[in-house]
């Protein structure tokens, strides 16, 4: 897992109405409070907003009591900040703290880079309080991460086999409760999980190349690689969006709609051929 | 059996977001945690039951369906027989081992392979199944109307896609007008709309 998760579902800033804003950003600064009360400053790090469109989509289909208040914070020292957390925040933070550690062990058996293993070592004990909360998901994540480094070693050239490691890997994560939702929620979060993965790896192409790092695309045969890889995108946020539609989403819709029907597209238009690599 | 819309105290036809406000609040009435204390608490539990059935009735009815499947009508090869009820019943691991014994790759071969590797999400090499299955044999409706649900369904994502913030019609109306208005007057810490 090369650094997956990165920011690739965000909002359309520009489309938003204020108050909608100020939602998403209560709910991202949520997470964040929550990783800082539970764990320590140092996993805050580790915050996306990958993270934060699963609050949004389990936090608008479950709708549980918000904890809703002002805070200065490390980021935003000056002016106080809207919070809002709740039982998923929690549970997002502990998937998060997770993730996060096993990127880390992966870099640093991959790479053998000193910084993860720093990183590592100060990550061990929140990773060990997180990991005794979510211990079935824990190991699912395990299982999966590693059924992905094997085929990433494989240099396997089946782009839709190795990304749906990722999409089974964001289908635990997004699976809070097992309940009448549940195929549904799998549906999301495996055309989520599979989505990042493409673009990803799509953005990565000539990077990768270069450092002779695995990708994908790279292995394709295909004559035009960004019509193919538009296309493939494209049909995994159809069937997101096809998915998302399904739930009974009433609380924050329009915020989850501006993600999916336009913040998330933001990357794939940047990632233009010449900007490609250096997007980040 | 009783319309879905109805149970949901809907008018038929009702749009989707209709449905999930209904739902939202009928859910939320009936929830066997709201009637813990209720004596009435079985017959609470029996509505919620019928609510979540019409909801999913409805969403999973009118749309392209929420699972991509054959329609289950018989062709004439016995061998492919036997593999499209692994199918059906979405064994689609054990339906591709199969089909990848199989010698004779005819146009339902490609789309049975197709209908696999969809319901697995791998939603491009399964496209490009049914793809040939229909170039294979052009008049077979049930080939067809697969890869018509798919493209729909991409259809319907890209005019949300280019619709949005574009405001359809009613852009300029009054409506929009005064809750830009509003915002603006939240900005500067007042309300012209007291609700939003």
């Amino acid at each position: 897992m090369s650094d997956k998760m990165f920011g690739y579902v965000t909002i359309d800033k520009m489309e938003l109405k204020f108050k909608e804003y100020y939602s998403y950003k209560g709910y991202y600064c949520g997470l964040c409070m929550s990783l800082k009360n539970k764990y320590n400053n140092f996993s805050r790090l580790t915050l996306n907003y990958d993270m934060t469109f699963l609050i949004l989509i389990l936090s608008s289909l479950y709708e549980p009591d918000n904890k809703i208040y002002n805070s200065r914070c490390i980021v935003h020292p000056t002016k106080k900040q809207l919070i809002i957390q709740n039982d998923i925040t929690e549970y997002a933070a502990g998937i998060n703290i997770i993730l996060s550690y096993y990127n880390l062990k992966d870099n640093w058996d991959d790479e053998k880079d000193i910084k993860s293993l720093a990183a590592l070592s100060i990550l061990k004990g929140n990773f060990n309080k997180a990991r005794s909360e979510l211990v079935a998901k824990s190991e699912k994540i395990k299982e999966i991460l590693l059924n992905m480094s094997l085929l990433e070693e494989q240099n396997t050239n089946d782009i839709d086999k190795v990304s749906n490691e990722f999409g089974h890997l964001m289908e635990e994560i997004i699976l809070y409760k097992t309940d009448v939702w549940e195929n549904t929620l799998r549906k999301i979060g495996f055309f989520l999980g599979k989505y990042i993965y493409l673009l990803d790896a799509y953005e990565d192409m000539e990077k990768d190349k270069k450092n002779n790092s695995y990708n994908p695309f790279n292995n394709l045969n295909v004559e035009d690689i960004d019509k193919y890889a538009k296309e493939i995108l494209m049909l995994n946020l159809s069937f997101l969006s096809e998915a998302v539609e399904k739930l009974p989403l009433v609380q924050d819709k329009e915020i989850i709609d501006n993600i999916i029907y336009s913040g998330i597209l933001m990357k794939i238009k940047n990632t233009s051929t010449d900007e490609k690599g250096e997007s980040r | 059996m009783k319309d879905p819309y109805e149970i949901l105290g809907l008018q038929r036809g009702a749009s989707k977001e209709e449905v999930k406000h209904a739902y939202r609040i009928l859910a939320k009435k009936y929830h066997p945690d709201m009637n813990v204390d209720n004596p009435l608490a079985d017959l609470a539990e029996e509505k919620f039951k019928e609510i979540q059935q019409a909801y999913d009735d409805i969403m999973n009815g009118s749309s392209s369906s929420s699972s991509y499947t054959t329609n289950g009508y018989n062709n004439s090869n016995s061998n492919l027989n036997a593999i499209r009820q692994q199918v059906n019943v979405g064994r689609y691991q054990d339906a591709i081992r199969a089909l990848n014994s199989v010698l004779d790759r005819n146009a339902e071969w490609n789309f049975l392979m197709g209908v696999c590797y969809v319901n697995l999400g791998s939603t491009g090499q399964g496209v490009q199944f049914v793809q040939r299955a229909v170039s294979m044999e052009p008049s077979n409706i049930e080939y067809q109307n697969f890869l018509t649900q798919i493209t729909n369904m991409q259809r319907a994502y890209q005019s949300k896609t280019y619709n949005y913030g574009r405001g359809g019609s009613n852009s300029t109306d009054c409506c929009t007008q005064l809750i830009c208005a509003d915002c603006l007057c939240e900005c500067l810490g007042g309300d012209l709309i007291s609700c939003c």
